[in-house]
């Protein structure tokens, strides 16, 4: 529960995860084109396995899945669950990896620091969640309809339908959505729903603006075209 | 060990260093560059076309890896995953900060310094700057104009490359630019609102080659810049002055951890390494 010390099992599974995370198993839902040594054997076997949470309980993994995948839901592009982001939040917190407010990190101290505050949240707001679920529905978030769950997150969600208390719910909600967000747009799934033109790393000529006569941009200096192959010495 | 002497020897290779060995050698010197650290492999140490998937903590870096050495400001060719192996930076601070300061300054120990990531914007000084104190009575005036100085810059533009257009500024005067690198859509609504503010909106100078230049490939615009460049398409000292190119002669490099050749013991790291280099052929 929120504000109670973290129990002596957890403090064990900290250190378990320490040596887990120097081996990286790799994830399920991607592959790593960098990581030579991480090709074959290790992926295969990770392809035809389940994601075991390097960090979450499997409950709380279950839910920070859940949560995910209402914050971006499939529709016409595929949600956090298919881009793999509980996979990325279980592993970047248990790694002690500082996703969101990076603004305010200046030294690798302060990303150690930041990244094992992120552990303390993480588990104080999944319980959270579950607390104020149950006292609110009788349940857990994730034994919830779907409604009474799309209704509890709007509550921590937007502004006009905040209730009173329920401030650490929304702070949490909020690194939540920082995480799920980061997770999902460094996916390759993500970057391609996205439409990123930096998916491709090698252009013919510039992929600048193509139509600088548009209205909304008029009154230019000069062309766009840069198409010359020679030297240009304007000077 | 042979006694070997050297016409000059030039302490760092960076953007300063590595111009002045080239032009030493040009002069037909014989140079000696010391450098702290290993020798800059394009191919090895850039990362510059993986995507945060591609990258075990996508991008972000981890924290960990650092933990426990002196105070590291973030950079984001290293921490971010973006160079291969953290040989090339510095991970020991080698400075003090005066009492309850907080002032970190990262280094790359690589051949070639942080020039091999740097941010290519490459304006020219004017009057405004060389006779500032004359102008508003701050400073000292510099012993020089800009006219003296002025075809300095051509040279070392048309060497390195450098896109812009003619502005037609005195504050920051025009130079001899490849063409301009083209705008994207933002860069226009930019300038538009910038105009009703009477702010101009006008392309940096920027050292990157928009057409190949000096035996340089023009740009392929991946955007990665700042992580380095593999095909040596902005001006670093990797790609230009301390590989050479065209006329230019490739050098004879050793690093800290190749040692003095045939001495049979390495070079301690972190006291200096060698690169040498041999005089231009005539």
């Amino acid at each position: 529960m929120a504000g109670q010390g973290i129990e002596r099992r957890q403090a064990l599974r900290y250190i378990a995860i320490a040596s887990v995370a120097a081996t990286f198993p790799g994830f399920s839902q991607w592959t790593f084109a960098c990581s030579d040594h991480l090709h074959g054997a290790a992926l295969t076997s990770a392809a035809v396995q389940p994601y075991r949470p390097l960090f979450f309980s499997s409950d709380h993994f279950r839910l920070v899945e859940r949560l995910a995948e209402m914050i971006i839901p499939a529709d016409d592009t595929p949600g956090a669950k298919q881009a793999g982001v509980a996979e990325f939040i279980d592993f970047m917190v248990g790694n002690r990896v500082p996703v969101s407010a990076r603004n305010e990190i200046r030294s690798t101290q302060d990303a150690i620091r930041a990244g094992e505050d992120a552990q303390v949240r993480f588990l104080a707001g999944l319980n959270w969640i579950n607390a104020q679920s149950t006292s609110e529905f009788g349940h857990p978030f994730l034994d919830c309809s779907a409604d009474q769950q799309k209704s509890f997150l709007e509550m921590l969600a937007y502004k006009t339908k905040f209730k009173p208390a329920t401030e650490s719910g929304r702070e949490f909600f909020q690194m939540m959505r920082d995480y799920t967000v980061i997770g999902y747009y460094t996916s390759k799934i993500g970057l391609e729903a996205l439409g990123y033109p930096g998916l491709r790393t090698a252009w013919p000529k510039m992929p600048g603006c193509t139509h600088p006569d548009d209205p909304e941009h008029a009154h230019l200096p000069q062309s766009a075209d840069h198409s010359a192959a020679t030297l240009r010495i304007v000077g | 060990m042979p006694i070997r002497l050297f016409d000059a020897i030039v302490v760092g290779t960076g953007a300063g260093g590595g111009m002045a060995m080239k032009l030493l050698c040009e002069a037909g010197l014989s140079v000696l560059a010391l450098n702290s650290g290993p020798r800059t492999d394009p191919a090895k140490h850039y990362r510059m076309h993986r995507q945060p998937y591609d990258l075990k903590y996508r991008g972000l870096g981890n924290p960990l890896s650092l933990a426990g050495r002196a105070h590291q400001e973030h950079y984001s060719v290293e921490e971010g995953e973006y160079t291969e192996g953290p040989e090339l930076f510095e991970h020991d601070v080698a400075y003090c900060n005066a009492p309850g300061t907080d002032w970190y300054w990262k280094r790359c120990k690589g051949t070639g310094g942080k020039a091999n990531f740097w941010g290519r914007s490459s304006a020219r000084y004017g009057d405004i700057d060389f006779k500032a104190a004359s102008l508003d009575g701050f400073g000292e005036d510099w012993p020089v104009d800009y006219a003296e100085i002025a075809p300095w810059f051509s040279k070392a533009e048309r060497y390195m490359g450098v896109a812009s257009t003619v502005q037609n500024r005195p504050s920051n005067p025009d130079g001899d630019y490849l063409p301009q690198i083209p705008w994207r859509c933002l860069d226009y609504i930019i300038q538009e609102a910038g105009k009703k503010i009477g702010v101009p909106y006008l392309p940096d100078r920027c050292a990157q080659l928009t057409v190949a230049h000096n035996g340089h490939p023009a740009c392929h615009y991946c955007g990665n810049c700042t992580r380095g460049c593999d095909a040596g398409s902005f001006f670093s000292p990797t790609w230009f002055t301390i590989s050479g190119s065209g006329a230019h002669q490739k050098p004879h490099i050793a690093d800290r951890r190749t040692g003095p050749r045939g001495s049979g013991r390495r070079a301690r790291p972190g006291h200096g390494s060698r690169l040498r280099r041999s005089p231009q052929q005539a």
